[in-house]
C-alpha cells in the first residue's frame, strides 16, 4: 500500500513520537525540562530531503530558484534564510509538493516526488510531511478541535482523543472549541502546528512560523518545535528572523535564489538569545 | 459553540453542515435550480402516466373496445339488423381468438303494462334484449338491485334500468306485459302481438344510457320485435389494444357487418394529452439545459471563492473524491431540498393540469420522485467535479495564495 511505502523506516523516515512535553508556566525564561536541555546528540540518519538543481521560473521570467542544492539528513533542524524575495517560501513550497520545480529533483524519504501519481501524492502530503503556514490556513468555521480532526480526516485517521492531547500540549486546551477568529496570532499558529503535527510526519515544513507573533508568543512556538525535534521530527524552517536562525543545526542561506551558506557549522541550538 | 450543535454526526458530514450554513444565499440559489429542473419533469411524467393510465382505464371501464354494427344504414334506423349468420361469421374469425367477450343487443320500442289491465298501450319504452349471462361476465359493474335472471324462467325474468323504473314505476318482482310499437308513431308494420310477460327481477344503475332501457332475454326480444336470429349490435371486448386493429379489418371485410372501436371516443383526449406532454418534455428539455449551464456556474463560482479552502484540502493530503465531497456537498444538500420541494411543485402543476385539462386527479408518481431525487444530484455532483477538476489542475500553492 502506497501509505505504508511512504512511510517506511529504511526510507531514512522516522516518524517522532507524539509531543510530550508540559504545558508550562507563562513565565519560563530559565529554560527547563526536555525541551530546553540541550539536544542529546544524536547519530545524523539517512538523507530525507535531497534537492538537486533545482530551479523555478514564475511566468517565464522571474527565477525564485536558479539552481539549488541541498540535503537534510532525518532529525535534522535546518533553518533557511535569506532576503524577502530570495525564493526561501518557493523552495519550501517545492519540498512540501505544494508546488512544482521548473528544473531539477525533490526527492523525499526516497521517493522523487515528479514520478508520485495523484494517490502516493495524497499520501506523501497527509503523512510524510507537515506544513505550518505563515498565514496559518485555518478554517473559519471550524472549531479549533476541527481543524485538526480535518488533517487527520485526510490521513485516514479519526481520533479526536489524540487531537485533543497534541492541542492541550500546545497550551490550547482550553480552545478545543473556539472558532479561530477567537483565538491570538501565536494561538492561531499552534493550532496550525497542531493540525501539522497530528499525523505524526516525519518532516515538519515552517515558512516563517512567527513572522506575525510577539516574542511571547514565538517563544511558545519555538517551544513547541524544540520538543517535536528532540522527538525526532526532521524540521525545515524558514526565518527571516536572524535570531531565530540560530535555534536549528544548521542554516542555509538563499540569496537571488542560490545557496550562498549551507552552514554545515552552524552554532548549535541554543534558541533566540533575545527577541529578534 | 458551532461546534457542539451537532456532536453525534461524523466530521465530513459535520464540515458540510456548517459550509452550507454559511453559504446558504447560494443554497438558495442551488435550490431554485435544482426545483426548475426537476418541476417540468415531474409534471410531465406524473400526466404522462397518469393520464394515460386513466384514458386506457376508460377504455376498460367503459367495456367494449369494438362495436359490430350492421353496414349502412346507420344504426338505430329499424330495419337495420346483424343477421345471426354474420354474427356466426364474425365470431369464426382466426383474429377472433382475441375476443374476451362480446354481447348482443337487440333494441326496439314496446309499451308497457300491468298484464290484463288494459294499459298495455302505455308509454313506449326501450327494450334491449340481450344475453344475460354474457352480460354479467363483460359488465361487471352493473349494479343490480335484486336478482339475475334466471335463463329460460316463465314469466321471463328482465332488468329494469334505475330512471325507467322510476318513470314507469315498475316495481321489483312485479309482472309487465309488452307489446312492440311503431317508433315513428305511423301505425305501419307492427310486428303481432305475442304472449310476451315478463317479470321485473332486477334494477340496474350504471349511470349511463342502461338507466333508461328495458332489459329482456333476446330471444324474447327477437319474438317480440319480430327479428328472429337478428341483433342491432354486438358489443365485443378485445384483451389487448394491439389486436383491436386486426380484428377490426377482418370484420369491416364481411359484408353486412360495419365496426366501430370505441378508441375513437377517448381520441380527443389523446391528442390533448399528447400536445401537452410534448410541451412540457421540451419545457422540461430547455429547463435541464438551463439548470445544467446555472450549476455549472454555482459550482465554479463556489468552488473560485473556495480556493483556499482547496488549497488547504489538497495541502493536507486530499484527494479530488474528498475535495468534491467536502466542497460540493452542501450543493447536493441544498440541491436535493430543491428537488424535493421541485417534486411538490411539479406535481401541483400536474394535478391542476389534469383537473383543468382532463378532469382527472393526479396521483403522486413514483418515477417523478426517482426523477426528483436523481437529476439534482447528477446535475450538481457533475457540476461539482467539473469544477474541483478545474481548480486542481493547478498546483495547490496557487490556490492558496489566491484564498
Ligand atoms: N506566483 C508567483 N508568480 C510570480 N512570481 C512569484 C510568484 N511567487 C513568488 N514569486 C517571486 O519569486 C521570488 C521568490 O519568492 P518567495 O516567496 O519564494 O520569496 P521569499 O524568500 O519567501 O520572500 P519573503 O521573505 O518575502 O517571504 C520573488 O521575487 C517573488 O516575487
Ligand atoms: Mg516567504
Amino acid at each position: 500500500m502506497a501509505r505504508v511505502r511512504l512511510a517506511k523506516k529504511e526510507d531514512g523516515l522516522q516518524p517522532p513520537q507524539i509531543l510530550e512535553a508540559r504545558e508550562r508556566p507563562p513565565d519560563h525564561s530559565v529554560p527547563d525540562g526536555p525541551s530546553m536541555s540541550r539536544p542529546i546528540p544524536r547519530r545524523v540518519g539517512r538523507p530525507v530531503v535531497v534537492v538537486s538543481g533545482c530551479q523555478k521560473v514564475y511566468e517565464g521570467k522571474t527565477a525564485a530558484l536558479r539552481e539549488v542544492s541541498m540535503t537534510v539528513h532525518a532529525g535534522e533542524w535546518v533553518t533557511i534564510v535569506g532576503p524577502s524575495g530570495s525564493g526561501k517560501t518557493t523552495l519550501l513550497n517545492i519540498i512540501g509538493s505544494l508546488d512544482q520545480p521548473s528544473a531539477g529533483q525533490v526527492r523525499v524519504g526516497g521517493k522523487d516526488l515528479a514520478r508520485l501519481d495523484a494517490a502516493d501524492l495524497a499520501d506523501f502530503r497527509s503523512r510524510t510531511v507537515g506544513f505550518v503556514f505563515q498565514r496559518y490556513y485555518l478554517i473559519p468555521y471550524l472549531s479549533v478541535e476541527e481543524n485538526v480532526l480535518l488533517a487527520q480526516h485526510f490521513a485516514g485517521v479519526d481520533d479526536p482523543q489524540a487531537a485533543r492531547t497534541i492541542l492541550r500540549k500546545l497550551g490550547l486546551g482550553h480552545r478545543l472549541g473556539h472558532l479561530p477568529h477567537q483565538l491570538s496570532g501565536g494561538e492561531q499558529q499552534r493550532v496550525c502546528i497542531a493540525r501539522a503535527v497530528v499525523n505524526r510526519p516525519s518532516v515538519l515544513l515552517c515558512d516563517e512560523p512567527t513572522g506575525n507573533l510577539d516574542g511571547e508568543s514565538s517563544r511558545k512556538v519555538f517551544d513547541a518545535f524544540r520538543r517535536l525535534h528532540a522527538r525526532g521530527t526532521t524540521i525545515i524552517l524558514v526565518t527571516h528572523q536572524e535570531g531565530y536562525a540560530a535555534a536549528g543545526d544548521r542554516s542555509i542561506r538563499l540569496v537571488d535564489g542560490r545557496i550562498t551558506d549551507d552552514g554545515r557549522s552552524a552554532p548549535g541550538r541554543d534558541g533566540p538569545a533575545s527577541t529578534p | 459553540m458551532g461546534s457542539s450543535a451537532l456532536p453525534a454526526l461524523a466530521f465530513p458530514t459535520r464540515l458540510i453542515l456548517r459550509g452550507a450554513r454559511l453559504r446558504w444565499r447560494r443554497g438558495l440559489l442551488t435550490l431554485l435550480t435544482a426545483a426548475v429542473a426537476v418541476i417540468p419533469i415531474v409534471s410531465y411524467l406524473a400526466l404522462s402516466a397518469e393520464v394515460t393510465q386513466a384514458i386506457e382505464g376508460d377504455l376498460a371501464a367503459f367495456g367494449p373496445n369494438l362495436l359490430v354494427i350492421p353496414e349502412s344504414p346507420a344504426p338505430g334506423v329499424a330495419g337495420a339488423r346483424l343477421d345471426s349468420r354474420v354474427v356466426d361469421r364474425i365470431l369464426a374469425l382466426p383474429e377472433s381468438d382475441s375476443v374476451r367477450s362480446w354481447v348482443p343487443f337487440l333494441y326496439g320500442t314496446a309499451s308497457v303494462g300491468r298484464p290484463g289491465t288494459g294499459t298495455e298501450n302505455g308509454t313506449p319504452v326501450v327494450v334491449a334484449g340481450t344475453d344475460f349471462e354474457r352480460v354479467r361476465a363483460a359488465q361487471p359493474w352493473w349494479q343490480m338491485d335484486g336478482r339475475w335472471p334466471a335463463v329460460g324462467s316463465t314469466p321471463a325474468d328482465s332488468v329494469v334500468g334505475e330512471v325507467l323504473a322510476r318513470t314507469l314505476n315498475l316495481t321489483l318482482d312485479s309482472s309487465q306485459s309488452l307489446r312492440a310499437v311503431d317508433p315513428t308513431g305511423g301505425g305501419q308494420d307492427v310486428p303481432p302481438a305475442c304472449n310476451c310477460t315478463i317479470r321485473i327481477a332486477a334494477e340496474v344503475r350504471t349511470g349511463g344510457g342502461e338507466d333508461q332501457l328495458l332489459f329482456i332475454p333476446l330471444p324474447l326480444a327477437q319474438e317480440l320485435l319480430g327479428a328472429p336470429g337478428q341483433v342491432s349490435v354486438l358489443q365485443v371486448r378485445v384483451a389487448s389494444g394491439d389486436r383491436i386493429g386486426p380484428l377490426a379489418r377482418a370484420i369491416d371485410a364481411i359484408p353486412g357487418a360495419d365496426v366501430r372501436t370505441i378508441e375513437q371516443l377517448v381520441a380527443g383526449d389523446r391528442v390533448v394529452l399528447a400536445t401537452t406532454s410534448l410541451l412540457l418534455l421540451t419545457i422540461a428539455g430547455e429547463a435541464l439545459v438551463c439548470t445544467s449551464l446555472a450549476a455549472v456556474a454555482i459550482a465554479g463560482t463556489a468552488l473560485a471563492e473556495r480556493r483556499s479552502e482547496v488549497g488547504l484540502l489538497v495541502a493536507l493530503g486530499a484527494r479530488a473524491p474528498a475535495v468534491r465531497r467536502l466542497l460540493g456537498g452542501d450543493l447536493l444538500l441544498y440541491g436535493a431540498i430543491g428537488g424535493a420541494g421541485g417534486y411538490a411543485l411539479g406535481w401541483a402543476m400536474a394535478a391542476s393540469i389534469g383537473a383543468k385539462v382532463f378532469e382527472r386527479p393526479i396521483p403522486p408518481e413514483l418515477l417523478g420522485v426517482l426523477a426528483a431525487l436523481l437529476i439534482p444530484f447528477v446535475l450538481f455532483s457533475l457540476a461539482t467535479r467539473l469544477a474541483v477538476h478545474r481548480a486542481l489542475a493547478a498546483a495547490p500553492v496557487e490556490a492558496l495564495r489566491e484564498g
